[in-house]
């Protein structure tokens, strides 16, 4: 019996590691370097980094990630942060991570949002903010991820019960309020911008209007 | 030719599994289905699991559950041609049959929790092994014996 099986283990060994037609069959142990078309590149970094195609290398995978991801690849831009979001080939890094879920999600890249919802909400790799929060989930809902709907709707039941019960903040965020210039109730928020076409997330001010609306005035004040 | 290639990995490790079940003494188990990782060319990747708990007699996921599929989701790299695999399981109190099924609720649920994520449906892969595989056999009611274990490459 025992024979028999390790003839089968031996024949389908054989079979599996045969080099099938695979995405990176043909790039023999290719190097990501900045020559690499960036298709190429995913198609290598998914290889080694799931082992299909070549041996499984998270340490190349991130540096064929990271070809890709360079040229503008919003999957390619996922999967590096994922890299360093769970430290595969490399220590864990959540503000590598958020920085390249970031470039993901300005793409439309709904599970990069939904992680950054996860990261903003708790603090992990960026600022704790439950309305940046809100509005990765908000985005990653739209996109397609239907778990962000849950999380919408207890940020909401969250900041819902504390503007009832805390009159000091007003809405519940959370956030430390002060006075500018002219008078107004202002606060620091960690809010998405646009830079050069790329969305980032910086501090920034948000004020209460005449209606006591919080509406952005602006970066934050240099200290 | 990958869904043939794969076949075949899933063939190695149900031969490996078949031998192990069919080993009678200890010297004579098989070798571990998952080898640790390794750069070498012919070893298959790193297995990685995840466990999901459930509440006794419940197929609902908890707050804890919710957040392991949070992680799993956050594990899980665009493009992965590997599957995914789901297998519930449950305690041994109640009718067996019954137990079948509610394993097969916990592998649904776990699914339906990965695909509102963002994961493919179509690599996912379920199983239902009801009372069948305790943690620990003599006991009948074992909360580790409540979940639903997630596996991929």
């Amino acid at each position: 019996m025992r024979s028999r099986c390790a003839l089968v283990i031996l024949v389908l060994t054989v079979v599996a590691a045969h080099p099938g037609t695979t995405p990176a069959a043909g790039l023999a142990e290719p190097e990501c370097t900045d020559a690499l078309d960036p298709q190429a590149a995913l198609r290598a970094g998914i290889a080694y980094d799931t082992g299909v195609g070549a041996a499984q290398d998270f340490v190349r995978a991130a540096q064929c990630y990271r070809r890709a991801a360079t040229a503008g690849i919003a999957q390619a831009q996922f999967n590096l942060g994922a890299l360093y979001d769970n430290g595969r080939g490399m220590p864990r890094d959540a503000i590598q991570a958020a920085h390249w879920y970031e470039l993901a999600a300005a793409q439309g890249d709904g599970r990069a949002a939904y992680a950054l919802g996860l990261m903003a909400e708790t603090g992990d790799g960026v600022a704790p903010d439950r309305a940046v929060a809100r509005k990765w989930y908000a985005m990653a809902l739209a996109e397609g991820i239907a778990a962000a709907k849950t999380k919408v709707e207890q940020l909401d039941r969250a900041s819902g019960a504390m503007s009832g019960s805390s009159s000091q903040h007003g809405d519940g965020n959370g956030a430390p309020t002060f006075k500018d210039a002219a008078g107004h109730r202002c606060r620091l928020v960690q809010s998405p911008i646009i830079v050069e076409g790329r969305l980032e997330t910086a501090l920034a001010t948000e004020c209460r209007d005449k209606k006591g609306r919080w509406v952005l005035t602006g970066p934050s004040p240099q200290p | 030719m990958t869904t043939l290639r794969w076949f075949h990995l899933i063939g190695l490790v149900g031969a490996l599994g078949a031998c192990a079940q069919h080993s009678e003494s200890p010297s004579a188990a098989a070798p571990p289905a998952a080898p640790p990782p390794s750069t070498g060319a012919t070893t298959p990747p790193a297995v990685e699991a995840l466990y999901v708990y459930f509440d006794a007699d419940s197929a609902k996921l908890n707050k804890q559950a919710e957040e392991t599929a949070d992680h799993a989701a956050r594990l899980y790299r665009e493009g992965n041609p590997h599957v995914m695999k789901i297998v519930g399981h449950t305690d041994a109190t109640g009718d067996e049959l019954y137990n079948l099924y509610l394993s097969a609720r916990r592998a649904n649920a776990v699914k339906a929790a990965l695909v509102a994520r963002g994961i493919p449906a179509a690599t996912l892969e379920l199983q239902a092994a009801g009372e069948s595989d305790r943690v620990a056999p003599e006991a009948k009611e074992d909360p580790q014996d409540r979940r639903a274990v997630i596996t991929w490459r």
